[in-house]
């Protein structure tokens, strides 16, 4: 009696040790925060960075799959050498060309966003992939439907079990895995980075140097460094478009104050990331250097401080436009391991 | 050696028993209209001329607390998904105490609400989540009443948001004499009559008009 209970304890202890060194983890991989910069936003406790999630969080980034008729994938609203954007499009197109009602905004160091969308109105990174899954503009699809289709996929269980530990693909897991990849996404190696770092031989010209002096005067209020946004929300005083009648944060919060206050987005790689603004009215940096020169009227109601029409001359325009210019980040913008997976 | 086997055996029985234990008090949620409990789908009338029907009736409750004359006894913090269209959804479980009080909240608490992406019963796929304006939905009534001159009205309530100033979370107190096999009546018609049905039928957003309606609904719970 006694020898065969020892015995049969013995057994599942042996298999439990069997089954533990069999079950391979997933490699865990740093997330690397640039010198100097704050505290991350995202906290990985419940979602580890790994490697195994973040190149499966990658071929599903590509993957159009995670559309209703397979055609369209979260690449085709933010590619890559755009710095994540759209690109010629003022509003992003989705299934069958259909028209949404905001340009697609880059997806550069959202580590340190507390809230995602131009209105704020998504309150964490996990839970923003299920938009663009369900947006009848974008993608189409239904979040239930896209789990039967991976889930039935003759490549996808093997890779979450790999990722997650399970084969069973859940509406957790696909989002964990998509914020591994988004979250990864992060520029901190332009000309400005560098010159910051005071690294060797590599100095602003005597143009780019005015251009931060002008900047630092008159928009790192809101586009503050080193992520070029205070990631709050603020009105640069454009008026309302009269066919997309979008007001903002009012949308989300219902505050008469928050009435066409848009999230501010970073400049980082703005050289690329064209059309800008939320509704992408500017095809041109250039345009955008005119309106906070002269195209501000003083008079809206809800344009924010500091800001008026600045009233730049030809060389100040010049010396802020080839700043602007030192936040692209080539780095980044062909990393190989943010590409499309071969 | 006896005595060790003894121990294990012993062991076992006491995490078998202690298993059985945990799950000894029994909650039931009781969706009303008048005396009957809720068939969804099916045609009550609230007063001579207004009948009523509800298609859906889903909603959250979480944080249970138990007391015992007033003193706090157990506190747990999960959320658990009531769905009249999956009637075992309506049985809670919980370990057996000796109380006289249970609180709870109608709704999701706000730190579950920017927690990110859940499981179980606060998987998105649920349907009681909104994308665009990331939260729970903490209560959801579909149906529609017809009044009498035969006029159909469908109603939307859809209530939810967890940001000042708009939260809808209640908290609600119950007391009871006994402290097994609880049964927790939802009044619906309470509530439905309560609202102008015919200049209010839709609810789809946080707010002031999300708010009001989820207080009225916290006083449409009883033991
Ligand atoms: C049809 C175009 C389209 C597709 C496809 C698309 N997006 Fe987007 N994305 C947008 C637009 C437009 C916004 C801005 C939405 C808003 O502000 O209301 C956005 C916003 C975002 C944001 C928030 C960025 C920020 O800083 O606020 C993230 C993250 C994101 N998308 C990731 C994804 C992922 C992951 C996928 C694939 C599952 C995807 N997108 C598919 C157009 C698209
Ligand atoms: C009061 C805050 C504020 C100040 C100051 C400010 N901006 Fe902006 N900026 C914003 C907001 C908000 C947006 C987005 C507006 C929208 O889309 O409706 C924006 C958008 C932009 C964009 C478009 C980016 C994109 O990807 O679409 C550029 C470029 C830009 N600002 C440059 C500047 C420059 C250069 C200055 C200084 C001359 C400046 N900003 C000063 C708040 C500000």
């Amino acid at each position: 009696m006694k020898y065969r209970i020892l015995f049969f304890t013995f057994c599942i202890c042996a298999l439990g040790l069997i089954s533990f060194q069999f079950k391979s983890e997933p490699t865990i991989i740093e997330f690397n925060v640039p010198k100097k910069w704050p505290k991350p936003i995202y906290s990985f406790q419940n979602n580890p960075l790994t490697e195994e999630g973040f190149q499966l969080g990658r071929k599903l980034f590509y993957d159009p799959i995670l559309s209703r008729d397979s055609t369209i994938s979260c690449a085709s609203c933010h590619l890559q050498y755009t710095g994540f954007t759209h690109v010629d499009h003022n509003v992003s197109h989705g299934i069958e060309g259909r028209k949404g009602t905001r340009n697609s905004p880059v997806l550069i160091n959202l580590a340190w966003n507390s809230t995602f969308h131009w209105d704020g109105g998504v309150n964490h990174l996990e839970v923003q992939g299920i938009n663009p899954i369900q947006h009848p503009a974008e993608m189409d699809d239904k979040l239930e439907n896209v789990l039967k289709k991976l889930n039935a996929s003759s490549v996808y269980p093997d890779l979450f079990k790999k990722a997650f530990g399970s084969d069973k693909i859940t509406s957790s897991t696909l989002m964990k895995a998509l914020t591994l990849f988004t979250v990864s996404l992060v520029s901190s190696d332009s000309k400005y980075d560098k010159v910051m770092r005071k690294e060797k031989g590599v100095q602003f010209s005597e143009q780019e140097k005015n251009g931060l002096k002008i900047f630092r005067n008159n928009c790192a209020v809101c586009h503050k460094e080193p992520l070029f946004t205070s990631t709050t929300f603020a009105s640069n005083g454009l008026k309302m478009d009269s066919l997309l009648k979008d007001v903002g944060r009012y949308a989300i919060t219902h505050n008469p104050t928050d009435s066409m206050l848009f999230k501010i987005p970073t400049l980082r790689n703005v050289e690329f990331t064209f059309p800008y603004m939320h509704d992408g009215r500017y095809k041109k940096l250039k345009d955008v250097i005119n309106y906070y020169s002269d195209g501000i009227d003083p008079s809206v109601s809800y344009l924010s401080k500091p800001l008026k029409p600045f009233h730049f001359n030809d060389t100040e325009k010049k010396d802020l436009l080839s700043f602007l210019l030192t936040l692209t980040d080539k780095a980044f913008l062909y990393n190989p391991r943010y590409s499309f997976p071969k | 050696m006896i005595r060790k086997s003894s121990l294990i055996v012993s062991f076992l029985m006491v995490l078998f028993l202690g298993f059985g234990q945990t799950t000894s008090l029994k909650i039931t949620f009781q969706p009303r209209i008048s005396n009957e409990t809720i068939e969804l789908n099916k045609v009550y009338a609230l007063n001579d001329s207004v009948q009523l029907e509800i298609t859906t009736c889903r909603f959250y409750v979480s944080n249970f607390s138990f007391f015992s004359k007033g003193k706090l006894l157990s506190q747990q913090k999960s959320a658990f998904l009531l769905d009249l269209e999956h009637p075992t959804s309506l049985d809670l479980s919980f370990p057996s105490m000796d109380f006289d009080g249970i609180q709870f909240n109608l709704g999701v608490d706000s730190s579950t609400n920017v927690a990110g992406i859940l499981d179980g019963d606060l998987d998105p796929i649920k349907g009681m989540y909104w994308t665009w304006n990331s939260g729970y939905i903490n209560f959801k009534l579909e149906g529609s009443i017809t009044n009498n001159t035969g006029k159909k009205i469908p109603f939307e309530y859809h209530l939810g948001g967890y940001l000042s100033p708009y939260p809808t979370i209640q908290t609600i107190s119950v007391e009871t004499e006994q402290a097994e096999n609880i049964v927790i009546q939802l009044d619906l018609q309470h509530f439905i009559s309560a609202i102008d049905v015919n200049s209010c039928s839709n609810v789809m957003i946080p707010g002031a008009k999300a708010v009001e309606l989820s207080k009225l609904l916290s006083n449409c719970f009883k033991i």
